[in-house]
């Protein structure tokens, strides 16, 4: 039994079997580290992961270093002119950010306009353009990368504006206004049409509900300022290291 | 069947001995090889029980086997579809059977030797 009849059979076997013991081992040997195998579609997914954080490293950095050459001005200047003019652009970079200045540039112009065709199946409701619509069309438009948004003259800002159903009409901030809705956005004026073009957007639903909305684009967009009232209430100063 | 044993415990030392390694991606591809391996020899084993074993039906049994479950696997991983199932299932199911040949060849040996 330990010999095969054949001596040549004999020395090919062992050949096999010794080949066969080695990958054995080698794969033990691989295997030790405690590594999982991995398929080709997760060491893709984790190729992309990786690149996400290097652009975001990139981005980090770049951030940094703008705020490096900002620190190294304010501390060369002996100058209170430039310190004054550095603030002063800061605060107005603050107030753009705010809502609080009038801006202009790149963007859309959408009107909103009840339906006009009345059927006798539907109810009334269904054919007014209702706050949670212009609020559904905000959404839209700040998810295209929207920096600036008024409706009807009234700038849409992120701390205090309010979007309220006022019977027929729309509350926005503290003034009621009427159809047709005027929607102003600065941003990138081909994305914030395709935002309400889209067949996934909020507006072609409205579309369909026979609601009249239409969207230009326009190189040179004015939105008026926030002129409501900035104080508040109950925000109090955070007492402690900030962050 | 004591020489295939004499011939994996080399192969251990030789593999032990000799610092080479690879990537682990290719770990599963080689597993499933060694599958294949494993059955043929175990092929051979049964096939010298029932005192029909030929040398070229066993090499080439082993090195095609080993590639196309490696091939298998392989191009399974790149098409997202398990295909080194289909070659754990094969060879599964034959290792099995290959052992049961081998095990009533060994009885029916050993009950021979205590009759005479």
């Amino acid at each position: 039994m330990i010999l095969l009849k054949n001596k040549y059979n004999t020395f090919l076997f062992l050949f096999l079997t010794i080949l066969l013991g080695f990958f054995v081992t080698l794969l033990y040997n691989v295997l030790q580290d405690n590594v999982k195998y991995v398929t080709l579609s997760m060491l893709y997914d984790q190729k992309n992961e990786l690149i996400k954080e290097n652009i975001e490293i990139d981005l980090l950095e770049e951030s940094k270093e703008r705020l490096e050459i900002e620190l190294a001005n304010y501390k060369d200047t002996n100058s209170d002119i430039i310190i004054i003019n550095s603030l002063k652009k800061e605060i107005n970079d603050a107030r753009n950010f705010a809502g609080l200045n009038q801006v202009q540039g790149q963007g859309v112009l959408i009107i909103i306009n009840d339906s006009k065709i009345i059927s006798s199946n539907r109810e009334a409701s269904s054919l007014i353009v209702h706050d949670f619509d212009i609020q559904n069309i905000i959404t839209d438009l700040k998810n295209a990368g929207a920096e600036a948004i008024s409706i009807n003259g009234e700038r849409v800002v992120a701390g205090k504006s309010k979007i309220k159903c006022a019977g027929p009409t729309i509350q926005i901030n503290e003034k009621v206004v009427a159809q047709p809705f005027i929607i102003k956005a600065i941003g990138d004026k081909y994305y914030l049409e395709a935002a309400i073009n889209s067949p996934n957007g909020y507006a072609n639903i409205l579309r369909e509900w026979n609601i009249f909305i239409e969207v230009n684009t326009s190189v040179w967009v004015t939105v008026d300022m926030y002129d409501g009232n900035v104080k508040f209430k109950y925000i109090k100063d955070y007492e402690g290291e900030i962050k | 069947m004591i020489i295939a044993l004499i011939g994996i415990v080399i192969g251990v030392v030789i593999g032990y001995y000799i610092p080479y390694s690879f990537n682990t991606l290719y770990s599963v591809y080689l597993a499933v090889g060694i599958l294949a391996a494993i059955d043929s020899v175990l092929g051979a084993l049964s096939a010298i029980i029932k005192e029909r074993f030929d040398s070229i039906v066993f090499i080439t049994g082993f090195l095609v086997n080993f590639a196309l479950a490696t091939v298998l696997s392989y191009i399974g991983d790149r098409l997202g579809i398990p295909l080194y199932y289909a070659a754990i299932f094969v060879f599964g199911t034959r290792l099995f059977k290959n052992v049961a040949i081998i095990r009533r060849g060994l009885i029916e040996k050993i009950r021979k030797k205590i009759r005479n």
